[in-house]
């Protein structure tokens, strides 16, 4: 079995001067999956990246099947039977499914001038059948299909050109449980064939869980490699850091606790087509979880909260008794809403870090005949960017060119900054490195200590249950369950409810 | 570990120092005619409305859209305010009619653009053609001529003065009030605005309006300056407000790179370039000619600079990890 598929010798690779890469050496054998852990920043998409073509290496070597392989663009890569499945949504929102997955490779299926797409559809159905992917609709623009649909047809592209070394950069980050399933179903039966998969996770819970080895890179180095069984959770957290991490970073009470006090009264709340009928009570300083499968509505539960989607049934805010109808009124009733996808929903990405900062807080400062004051905007700003800690040159730092958790921050803090009552949370901690998940975390729990009431919405049980004081579980967009932190935390007992 | 670097940033200078080039080149090119205080004058004259328009399209163009419909909102206020005017025998129905115009073509722009969901580009060429169509209709056999005592809004210090009052009131607007920073933020991100809590669809039309109204106000100095109204008055006059714009480095794809201060460089580039190649004895084809090039060349080298920028910002995120790695080593150690 231990027979070698890919073996990287020495590669380095620089930007400008730093060292994202630095002498890597690993080999990766047939019929298994290496996870690659590391925080943001220490190299592992780059590695990745290099492997496929993307980047060139500055130095070393790659070796496939014991022949050198020096890839110069994706598709010489995919000749080389090596496929990539990139961490951005990597789709054209525009055009169909179909002709997402064969972009590049329509050579094949020339007719004349134009394309052969009963071939394609042919060819693409195969593939989901050869893997068992569940069938994603490919007539439709890729864009009108949900995220996890589109990853799904970004694995089956992938896949079509029967590649036997795979490398996923952080795909189940935006499956749900059922879906990440299947993912880890499929891992097996491409294993079995005697091929290889190289992935990228953030999820260090998952990667101990289905991973064969772990390679550790720090500061573009590997500090680490062995069989994933070798590996205790502390010690994985460690060797990424290089520090000990203290303990856990969840919640470390087991008690459902917050005020009798109701801040947020959501009755019969229906989307159509993507909630029904659903109620719910937040209390002050609770942070109460939502949970389901994919498609069970739980994101468009969110934003619908804020009236940002046509709904009927009411939303209250008891605090200032307003019924929450457009999305302008949920500045006005001390509320915030954290979106799920943080660069398209959430962040001007090409502004600075104080422009963003400032949006959410600008009818607050709004003095006098709208005057905003640029001192206090400025102020407020600079307190926001210090309270949450985000390492930039300034605030004209443009936020593109900020790593994901820095990103993060600046969407979190742009909030939290204010005074508010209320927190509806999308997938908080989508995409960032465990640092500053565990940042989250302190600033989540102490937001619950103030006494503001929370709404996580998360994709990562052990997430939920290790901050929530309650978890609403919903299932094909119906309310399904309420499970209490008293007792009912556990992960049987929610895959229960969910499935 | 920190320290403060202070970057020359070419995109804020950008704008000056295309004045400045043309400035230079025009000036030795004309034998200094360009600038002998007669000239100074036509410059300023033409740069007053470039300017008015300017500001108001400023709102459209940092939302990443457009509106051509300037130049023919400038006819319309025109040709239906004079008519007022003249009907009622009042000078100041005059103001009174072309400002509405404006603020109504706006309504109708931006309810189109926000509301109906129609690209602006599309929905203001359509408006472009309804517009002029109506200004021909009205003014096919007759002309309207402006009241005498308004000739008074002519004189170079009191246009000098409300031109001032004018980009004071814009520069409060866009950079003091939440209204020009949700105008900017909506050419960053639209979508995140909406998510923020903030009605997309009311500061879209806000803008609209302040476009069409600023293009009327534009309108009634135009009619100043020529006495009256014909039916070709205002054609064309959108490109070269948007040549002012894009000329002085203000993002065709809008958002925070959009200031005032670049349309106050550009507009009067954009006079003494046309004026200039005038002045030189080339002929209208050529001039033509020339600033098409002026144009493309600018704006290339606007997304050329952005481009640069965007890399300097990679290695910047790269050492941005390396501080990062090194406090991580630092905390290690402790």
């Amino acid at each position: 079995m231990a027979e070698e598929m890919l073996r990287i010798e020495g590669v380095s690779k620089s930007f400008g001067p730093t060292l994202a890469n630095r002498d890597i050496n690993l080999v990766l054998e047939k019929g298994i999956l290496l996870g690659l852990a590391g925080e943001n920043g220490s190299g592992k998409s780059t590695l990745a990246s290099m492997v496929c073509g993307m980047q060139s290496k500055d130095s070393g070597k790659f070796y496939k099947n014991g022949e050198e392989y020096d890839p110069h663009s994706p598709s010489d890569a995919a000749a080389h039977g090596i496929a990539m499945v990139v961490q951005e949504l990597g789709v054209v929102g525009n055009l169909p499914g179909i002709v997402n997955m064969f972009l590049g490779k329509m050579d094949k299926y020339k007719k004349g001038v134009a394309v052969d797409l009963a071939a394609m559809h042919r060819d693409a159905d195969a593939v989901f059948e050869k893997w068992n992917l569940p069938k994603v609709p490919l007539n439709v623009p890729a864009g009108t299909l949900s995220i996890e649909q589109r990853k799904i047809m970004e694995l089956a592209r992938a896949l079509i050109t029967d590649p036997d070394f795979l490398v996923l950069d952080e795909i189940s980050q935006a499956l749900s449980q059922d879906n990440r399933q299947v993912l880890y179903k499929f891992i097996e039966q491409f294993k079995a064939q005697g091929r290889t998969i190289l992935m990228v996770t953030h999820d260090l819970e998952e990667m101990m869980d289905i991973c064969d080895q772990i390679a550790v890179l720090r500061d573009g180095v590997i500090v680490e490699c062995k069989e994933a069984k070798e590996f205790t959770m502390d010690e994985l957290k460690r060797q990424m850091i290089g520090r000990e991490v203290s303990g856990d970073y969840y919640r470390d009470d087991q008690q459902e606790q917050y005020e009798d006090e109701v801040v947020l009264e959501v009755s019969d709340l229906t989307v159509e087509g993507k909630c029904e009928h659903i109620s719910f009570d937040v209390h002050k300083g609770e942070i109460l979880g939502i949970c389901g499968l994919s498609d069970a509505g739980i994101h468009e539960l969110g934003s619908a909260i804020y009236g940002l989607e046509h709904h009927e049934g009411a939303v209250r805010v008891k605090t200032s008794n307003t019924e929450l109808k457009h999305p302008g009124d949920l500045v006005k009733t001390k509320g915030a809403y954290l979106s799920k996808d943080r660069d398209a929903n959430g962040l001007m990405l090409d502004a600075g870090i104080g422009a963003n900062l400032i949006i959410p807080s600008l009818v607050e400062l709004s003095g006098p005949v709208g005057f905003l004051s640029p001192k206090k905007t400025k102020a407020l700003a600079e307190k926001a960017s210090q309270a949450f800690e985000i390492k930039s040159s300034g605030l004209n730092h443009i936020v593109r060119r900020l790593s994901g958790g820095n990103k993060q921050k600046v969407n979190l803090s742009r909030w939290l900054v204010k005074d508010l009552d209320y927190i509806i949370l999308d997938c908080p901690t989508r995409g960032v490195d465990i640092g500053v998940k565990a940042y989250i975390y302190s600033v989540l729990k102490k937001a619950k200590a103030e006494g503001k009431a929370i709404i996580m919405i998360s994709d990562e049980l052990q997430e939920a249950m290790g901050m929530s004081d309650r978890i609403m579980v919903m299932k094909d967009h119906k309310f399904a369950a309420m499970l209490s932190r008293n007792c009912d935390f556990t992960e049987e007992k929610m895959m229960e409810v969910m499935l | 570990m920190k320290t403060k670097k202070m970057r020359f940033d070419i995109n804020t200078w950008l704008p000056i120092i295309i004045f400045v080039l043309i400035l230079v080149i025009f000036s030795v090119a004309t034998g200094g005619t360009l600038l002998n205080s007669r000239n100074i004058l036509n410059i300023f004259n033409q740069s007053v409305a470039t300017i008015l328009a300017g500001l108001g399209m400023l709102f459209v163009a940092a939302m990443g859209g457009t509106d051509i419909s300037t130049g023919v909102v400038v006819a319309l206020a025109g040709c239906f305010g004079l008519m007022g005017a003249q009907a009622s025998g009042n000078s100041v129905v005059f103001i009174i009619i072309s400002v509405l115009i404006g603020i109504g073509s706006g309504l109708l722009l931006g309810y189109v653009n926000a509301k109906r969901k129609v690209n602006s580009f599309m929905a203001s060429l359509a408006l472009m053609m309804a517009w002029r169509a109506i200004v021909n209709l009205v003014l096919s056999n007759k002309a309207y001529y402006l009241p005498d005592n308004l000739y008074v809004l002519d004189k170079p210090v009191v246009k000098g003065i409300i031109l001032v009052a004018i980009v004071l009131v814009i520069i409060y607007i866009w950079k003091f009030t939440r209204f020009g920073n949700y105008v900017r933020g909506i050419g960053e991100n639209e979508v995140a605005m909406k998510y923020a809590g903030v009605n997309v669809d009311k500061i879209k039309i806000m803008a609209f309006v302040m476009s069409g109204l600023l293009a009327a106000v534009a309108g009634i100095f135009t009619v100043v300056r020529l006495g009256g109204t014909n039916n070709t008055m205002g054609s064309g006059f959108e490109m070269k407000v948007m040549m002012a714009l894009f000329i002085a480095g203000i993002p065709v794809q809008g958002g925070e790179g959009s200031k005032v201060y670049k349309l106050l460089f550009g507009a009067p580039t954009i006079i003494m370039l046309e004026n200039g190649l005038v002045l030189c004895g080339l002929n209208a084809g050529v001039t033509q000619l020339v600033r098409g090039l002026v144009l493309l060349g600018a704006v290339c080298l606007t997304s050329q600079l952005a481009k640069r920028m965007a890399y300097v910002g990679q290695e910047g995120a790269h050492n941005q990890k390396e501080n990062t790695a090194e406090k991580a080593v630092e905390n290690g150690g402790k």
